[in-house]
């Protein structure tokens, strides 16, 4: 379910980051470098990739 | 909750472009969900307040973890129609709105008490799919559907925001006036519902877009 309030909400890359220090307690995120690396873990664990797409702009 | 997936940033400009030209994102910014097979099982996109942030991955964890085994049930009872339900919100979460709607035609001939709620999830997954292809007319009769089989006053008040959310998108705000303040009567509509629909409200009455 998606929600688009443009305007009245924070944007979502923020959130995420939010959302990793709220759920990962004080630890912080353990990025994955490269996709390919993350396709075999998700593999071997049967997790799901979270892929944040953003742009510097 | 991270825990429960695999984190990675992809700079679309950069070492990422190729991962974004191939899973064709082109907004920014752009949350996906994908599962070692490399298919997408989820998505959020653009805009989103922290509860339904935290409420998305939730649900999306849990797709991915039961998939498999409502789809075992689906085989063993192809006339399941709560099973049906979970899948079409499922599928329509995956961007697969054939199946969801397949699914959905099953889940509708049961109970709508049936399923926990599962039906007006459905509606509002595939709702949900219609409303970002911007076919707004198209989502909100499907909400209002969610809106009567709803049986939490999440799913419902869900439903009347996103119909409220389709009609500032289509440049009628006073359209969604109704809705909003449905939300604004339920006793128990979640805090984050109530807040989203006083603002909209107050933009809807001023009668500017946003």
């Amino acid at each position: 379910m998606h929600r688009f309030i443009p305007r009245f909400v924070l944007p979502a890359a923020g959130l995420f980051a939010l959302a990793g220090s709220t759920y990962a307690g004080a630890e912080s995120i353990a990025w994955t470098k490269t996709f390919d690396s993350a396709l075999a873990l998700a593999k071997s664990s049967n997790k799901l990739i979270m892929a944040d797409f953003y742009t510097d702009w | 909750m991270t825990g429960q997936f695999v984190p990675i940033k992809l700079n679309a400009e950069k070492d990422g472009a190729a991962v974004a030209k191939k899973y064709k994102v082109t907004g920014f910014p752009t949350i996906l969900f994908i599962n070692g097979a490399g298919e997408v099982e989820g998505k959020i996109g653009g805009y989103m307040p922290p509860e339904g942030f935290s409420q998305q991955l939730t649900t999306i964890a849990k797709a991915h973890r039961e998939f498999p085994a409502l789809g075992a049930k689906m085989k063993a009872n192809p006339g399941n129609s709560a099973v049906a339900a979970e899948l079409a919100g499922i599928y329509a979460g995956r961007g697969n709105i054939a199946k969801a709607e397949t699914m959905l035609e099953i889940a509708e001939k049961g109970d709508p008490r049936s399923g926990n709620g599962a039906l007006a999830r459905a509606y509002n997954a595939i709702a949900d799919y219609y409303q970002e292809k911007g076919q707004f007319d198209r989502a909100i009769p499907i909400f209002t559907k969610a809106i009567k089989a709803g049986q939490s006053s999440n799913d419902i008040a869900y439903a009347r925001i996103s119909i409220a959310s389709c009609c500032f998108s289509k440049n009628k705000p006073k359209e969604a006036i109704p809705s909003l303040e449905a939300i604004l009567k339920m006793k128990d509509a979640p805090q984050e519902y109530l807040d989203q629909a006083k603002q909209m409200l107050d933009a809807a009455k001023r009668g500017g877009g946003q």
